[in-house]
């Protein structure tokens, strides 16, 4: 990867990714994908695990660890959801413009 | 019911001999003659009078699809029935223009084989399942999306519900409310559907998806 800056952002984004979902996902199936598009760099993370209310979390004030990837992101213009319902699973998607870095 | 005359064409005779060996035990079946090759069987066909001819297309001298050839035009009447192990398109493709009633590959089973024979006998046709498959693919000139795509890489099962919904006509906001994800995120997972699949538009992910059986309703 040409940026140095995406690189580490999208391996953090990761490393945090696969902590969660280790640590409270109890998922039996992790999809990742780093797809490099000509505009973007998109990550996805998919797991089938228990999934969680996304208010809920930062009504209780958890979700540091989605909000520090939104650091890291905002820092870079990146862009990130996360989808998740109790029971569906959870899936993160990043996308990371490459034309407003140049 | 008067018994169905056949003639045999291959060039192993161990194939022959083995097809004579359990034909023999139908009352139906009567075996007319056998040949080494295509212009064998010519030869002897004004002594013969079969009703049809099994051949195995690859064969010296005179293969299978010359004879066919050649059988459309002397004797129209006789039926040919191809068995064999080559179940490529191109050759299913040559045998069935030629006029071949029945392609039937050499791991059939034996009630196959009995079953081709009385349905070609009786007007009909009949394709072994795999030839059948070739024969639908080519009709619906579905080539094998892979070719486009340098490595096949799977859907995850995100992709695969997103792509199911998408076959079953949803929009994005649809799609998005069902899987309680964002239109964004649909988004990105429909440009990734297409990337994968080599597709250029959501007609192509249909095709990708009939093509491989992804859902067993669409």
């Amino acid at each position: 990867m040409e940026n140095q800056q995406i690189e580490i952002t999208l391996y953090r984004i990761l490393q945090e990714a696969i902590n969660n979902i280790v640590k409270y996902a109890k998922a039996s199936k992790v999809d990742v994908q780093l797809r490099n598009y000509n505009d973007i760099y998109m990550l996805t993370i998919e797991d089938n695990g228990i999934g969680f209310e996304i208010d809920e979390m930062q009504r209780e004030g958890n979700g540091m660890g989605f909000k520090s990837m939104q650091n890291r992101l905002d820092a870079i213009d990146g862009f990130l959801e996360i989808n998740s319902q109790p029971g569906r699973g959870t899936s993160l998607l990043v996308e990371i413009n490459k034309m407003s870095l140049q | 019911m008067s018994r169905i005359k056949l003639f045999l064409v291959d060039d192993h005779k161990m194939i022959r001999e083995g097809l004579k060996l359990f034909l023999n035990d139908y009352e139906e079946i009567d075996i007319v003659g056998e040949a080494e090759n295509g212009k064998e069987c010519l030869d002897q066909l004004e002594e013969t009078y079969p009703d049809i001819v099994i051949t195995d297309l690859n064969m010296p001298v005179m293969d299978g699809l010359e004879l066919t050839k050649a059988l459309k035009l002397s004797h129209p009447e006789i039926k040919v029935m191809a068995l064999t192990m080559m179940g490529e398109s191109q050759h299913i493709k040559e045998m069935l223009a030629e006029g071949a009633l029945g392609y039937l590959l050499k791991n059939c089973s034996e009630e196959e084989l009995i079953m081709g024979i009385k349905n070609v006998y009786n007007g009909g046709t009949y394709y072994s399942p795999e030839v059948t498959n070739v024969i639908i693919n080519n009709i619906r000139k579905v080539k094998p999306t892979t070719s486009k795509v340098a490595s096949e890489m799977p859907l995850t099962e995100r992709e695969k519900e997103v792509l199911h919904l998408i076959l079953k006509e949803n929009s994005n906001k649809e799609i998005a409310e069902i899987l309680f994800i964002s239109v964004r995120t649909v988004d990105a997972h429909k440009r990734n559907l297409l990337d994968k699949t080599g597709s250029k538009n959501v007609a192509g992910l249909v095709l990708y998806a009939i093509d491989r059986q992804l859902f067993d309703d669409v």
